[in-house]
């Protein structure tokens, strides 16, 4: 890692934990103290193993090896884990498009033994929000739905579907 | 204190950037309320939620992935 890599990793770590300090606190100030979220660490990284024996699981992601290889490679990118009751209830991993306009999700899992009323996109799309703004984006995308009833859970928070890119966006 | 001075404290105090900070407290004002907006607070979430590329095939070969997405990027229309 050079001087440079190393400078963004520290200034956009900077920008990671002052989101995740205010989503923190905008669960307490709405009840929804069960809820936490978190950069990912080892602890997370470790409990997503446990995913792999689920057999609700829709992906076969290795979060592990596929964490460590965005890590190195986008010091910009957006990462949350969320936790609900202490146990892991999704991770998530986006990094900003090459001309800086918009913060893409590439990837977000939720816990498939998660209880159906434990929501993971919602909060997730409030922090990529509050990140983007901070590092001075206007839009969101994310990057391929993995069906259309995900696709449509998307579109009921407001965005809107790219077939040609196949990803939704919303301009903040 | 004249209108004028009133006027010019106004728009100075409108032209100060905003801190980082302040930026964020507003961000998350902002995603709640666009939330609360478009009626999603009570959105049942589909079971097994995932969403996103194949992250195997990034991990195993970054760059030939890296490659991939930025073209797609810059044959986007919408940019």
């Amino acid at each position: 890692m050079n001087a440079t890599h190393r400078d963004a990793e520290q200034r956009y770590t900077t920008y990671r934990k002052a989101v995740i300090d205010e989503v923190n606190k905008d669960f307490i100030s709405r009840k929804e103290s069960l809820y936490k979220v978190t950069l990912i660490d080892n602890e997370a990284l470790i409990k997503s193993v446990r995913w792999e024996q689920s057999p609700k699981r829709r992906v076969d992601w290795d979060w592990i090896n596929g964490y460590s290889t965005f890590k190195f490679r986008y010091p910009k990118r957006f990462e949350m884990a969320l936790w609900y009751k202490n146990k892991l209830a999704s991770l998530s991993l986006g990094r900003p498009t090459y001309n800086g306009h918009s913060l893409r999700l590439d990837y977000i899992e939720g816990n498939p033994e998660k209880s159906e009323n434990v929501k993971v996109f919602e909060p997730t799309l409030t922090a990529m929000i509050t990140y983007a703004k901070a590092i001075g984006a206007n839009e969101l995308r994310i990057m391929h739905p993995i069906n259309l009833t995900v696709r449509q859970h998307y579109e009921g928070f407001g965005l809107q579907y790219i077939a040609n890119g196949d990803y939704l966006f919303i301009k903040i | 204190m004249s209108d004028k001075i009133k006027n010019l404290n106004e728009q100075r105090r409108k032209a100060k950037p905003q801190s980082t900070q302040e930026v964020i407290k507003d961000a998350i004002k902002y995603a709640r309320q666009h939330i609360r907006n478009v009626g999603a607070e009570d959105l049942k979430e589909p079971e097994g939620f995932a969403s996103g590329g194949d992250m195997n095939e990034f991990a195993k070969d970054p760059d030939a992935y890296d490659q991939k997405e930025r073209e797609k990027e810059e044959k986007d229309d919408r940019d």
